[in-house]
């Protein structure tokens, strides 16, 4: 029976509302480049430290330059646009479509724009990044006859922005979130693409990859993810049947999205490790992390900012060997 | 039909808030106040004048005065059936929330980009504190000339938009953490349709009111639930004899079948013109926006259909006559042009009153173009 080795969060974190503003202000050109840049580093500076402070073993920025999980790859790849306004999953939340309007290709580094890399400078960080199959199904494809080719083009213009990255220290972890995976159970044909693509990103990125799964039932996309090289398999326990899961012989490490992230509840930490046991009783993995089900900007600021902490506390109940 | 009207039109609810209600009064807002009261036909608009120039008025009657001129701006434009274009509401979400009991506004989340909302959380079991909207509708009745339609938020909506802190805390008992929060949403949504919406729907109808409208935005946010929402629906109107208009927007349609087909209202009003060309024509190639309605057919679809004619989203003012191509292809589509009621695509609140009122214009001229064809003029 694996134990509980990790707890991090698994994408963008809700933005305050001073920090909303001034990027409002930004926007009309009220507020210069380097005044929003530096509030926008305080605020990930802040969440950065909240995480170490709470005790996660993984830290992430927050995303918080990040429009959507989309935005940054469709402002800069070339071949790509940004276009209108699309529902984001189930979620009264939206995200602008990329258009793919010609042949992808790896322009010019952008992350580092939308990163803040000094805040994780020191610590053990992880990038959070949308899979190339999941953005490709959530782009409006106007160019490439086969879905097949847009996909292994965005893998190595993705695998490619990761590189020129220059392998950070802080960089222990390469997370794709991929909530189309778990939309409905994908056909066999998906299922390779989809695998291919992180296999391709694998051989040239030496990082641990997770997949993290969300805002559906990891059951649809389980076998699939068994056949491609990641080390981290996350997924939503809101919505995931685990009597169905039990089916499979897990030979990776479980991210257990726990604390509901688009619900101001505040579970108690009593009723998270009941509910931590039954998937450890029902589950059988070789380890298992903790982590929020899914981003946390469906929350205003102060409870995300709440539910890192009860992140925190649940981790240290069951911590390494502490807990069973 | 209103009054057997082929193609009678209506709007959705909301208009922008009127010229005068703001915090300090201009002489540009008053000279506002002249034109649209005397555009708009609207009784006595000096004395409204007169307490703007002298300051010596209150709020309330500011909001009485700016639902006078949204009911009049509906009424001059020509809509068979009007309203009071929300003026005394802040907004369909939080206007709701805010009249019940035992919910918390706990910040604002993101929609989308920048863009944000005041999200509510539950906090208790769900019950009504206030009925503004009783107010709300007394006034339209009362100085309404035309047939008056009130709008409320639906159950689904409210429920989706909103966190829930007490009804998945009380079926904390299930193992299962899918299964506790599926139950726990089901719960939620009943008691804000029973609690929350039906006892409005009641009074209003106890009162006079003979047509509704609910918003349902969200309705297929969780195309699961439509089955659900349409046995919640059915219960809330139960014994109520009104006219129940459905308003669903910017929605995937194909999501609310099959389960639509058992929805006991009279009408669905469903937004189209967004998705449409704005060149004229009645070919499947230009109007676009209305190639859905294959699917209302094909599905044996029966209700009213309360058509998107006018695209709320621009400034762009739709001629009569692509107002008329519209509702003639969407006549054509849908097979039975007795079902077709041309509307807007939702609320007019974001465009001025300028814009709105040339839209208005070309939604009931259009109606009236599409009428002379179909009556054989």
């Amino acid at each position: 029976m694996g134990s509980v080795t990790e707890s991090h969060l698994v994408g963008l974190h809700a933005r305050s509302e001073g920090l909303m503003k001034l990027m409002r202000l930004g926007r009309e050109g009220k507020v210069s480049f380097e005044t929003l840049k530096d509030h926008l580093t305080k605020e990930a500076l802040s969440l950065v430290e909240l995480q170490s402070s709470a005790g996660l073993t993984r830290v992430v920025d927050g995303q918080l330059a990040w429009h959507d999980l989309l935005r940054p790859i469709s402002e800069n790849v070339e071949g790509l646009k940004v276009g209108p306004l699309a529902r984001w999953f189930d979620n009264n939340v939206f995200y602008k479509k990329p258009i793919v309007h010609s042949r992808i290709s790896w322009n010019k580094p952008f992350l580092p724009d939308y990163l803040c890399s000094s805040c994780l400078e020191g610590r053990r960080g992880k990038l959070v990044i949308a899979d190339p199959f999941t953005f490709a199904k959530l782009s409006e494809n106007n160019y490439y006859r086969s879905f097949d080719d847009l996909v292994l083009d965005l893998s190595e213009a993705i695998a490619t922005e990761i590189i020129k990255l220059g392998s950070p220290r802080w960089l222990s972890m390469l997370q794709f979130s991929s909530p189309v995976l778990v939309k409905a159970r994908l056909k066999s044909d998906d299922a390779e693409l989809f695998t291919e693509s992180i296999n391709l990103i694998k051989r040239r990125v030496s990082v641990p990859i997770m997949v993290h799964t969300f805002f559906g039932d990891l059951t649809n996309a389980l076998p699939l993810l068994l056949d491609a090289k990641v080390e981290v398999i996350g997924f939503d326990l809101t919505v995931t049947d685990l009597k169905k899961l039990r089916e499979y012989d897990i030979d990776r490490t479980l991210c257990v999205g726990l604390i509901d992230a688009r619900n101001s509840y505040m579970e108690s930490e009593d009723q998270l490790l009941k509910d931590l046991s039954r998937v450890i009783d029902l589950v059988p993995a070789r380890a298992y992390h903790i982590s929020p089900t899914a981003d946390l900007e469906f929350l205003p600021k102060d409870l995300a900012d709440e539910k890192v902490r009860l992140l925190g506390r649940v981790f240290k109940r069951v911590g390494g060997d502490g807990w069973r | 039909m209103v009054g057997g009207k082929l193609f009678p039109t209506q709007e959705i609810g909301s208009l922008k808030k009127a010229p005068f209600l703001r915090r300090t009064i201009t002489d540009l807002q008053l000279r506002e106040v002249r034109y649209w009261g005397e555009l708009l036909n609207v009784e006595n608009y000096q004395r409204l004048q007169d307490a703007l120039s002298r300051g010596n008025y209150n709020e309330k009657e500011l909001y009485d005065w700016a639902a006078l001129y949204a009911i009049r701006f509906f009424e001059s434009a020509g809509l068979d059936v009007v309203w009071d274009g929300e003026q005394r509401r802040s907004e369909m979400y939080e206007y709701a929330m805010e009249q019940m009991a035992n919910i918390r506004f706990v910040g604002r989340v993101k929609v989308w980009d920048l863009e944000t909302y005041n999200k509510a959380s539950v906090t208790g079991e769900i019950s009504l504190r206030e009925r503004r909207q009783i107010e709300e509708f007394l006034f339209a009745k009362k100085h309404a000339r035309r047939e008056v339609k009130i709008p409320l938020t639906g159950p689904y909506t409210l429920t989706d938009w909103s966190f829930d802190e007490y009804y998945v805390n009380a079926r904390r008992d299930i193992a299962d953490v899918r299964e506790r929060l599926k139950r726990s949403r089901i719960d939620l949504l009943y008691d804000v349709a029973r609690k929350g919406v039906a006892p409005l729907i009641e009074e209003l109808y106890r009162l006079g009111a003979r047509r509704i409208q609910i918003d349902e935005p969200a309705l297929t946010t969780k195309e699961d639930e439509v089955e659900t929402f349409v046995d919640v629906f059915n219960e809330m109107r139960r014994g109520i004899d009104a006219v129940f208009t459905v308003h669903i927007c910017y929605s995937d349609y194909s999501l609310l079948f099959p389960h639509i087909l058992e929805l006991k209202a009279e009408e669905l009003s469903i937004e189209c013109a967004n998705r449409d060309r704005a060149s004229l024509g009645t070919s499947k190639d230009v109007r676009t926006g209305y190639e859905i309605l294959r699917l209302f057919r094909e599905s044996g679809f029966d209700k009213r259909i309360v058509l998107g004619t006018i695209d709320v989203h621009t400034d762009f003012i739709e001629t009569p006559e692509l107002v008329r191509d519209r509702i003639i292809y969407a006549s054509r589509v849908i097979g039975n042009a007795d079902q077709i009621v041309p509307s807007n695509d939702c609320g007019l609140r974001t465009r001025r009153w300028e814009v709105a009122w040339e839209k208005e214009l070309s939604l009931v001229k259009g109606a009236n173009l599409a009428r002379e064809i179909y009556e054989g003029r």
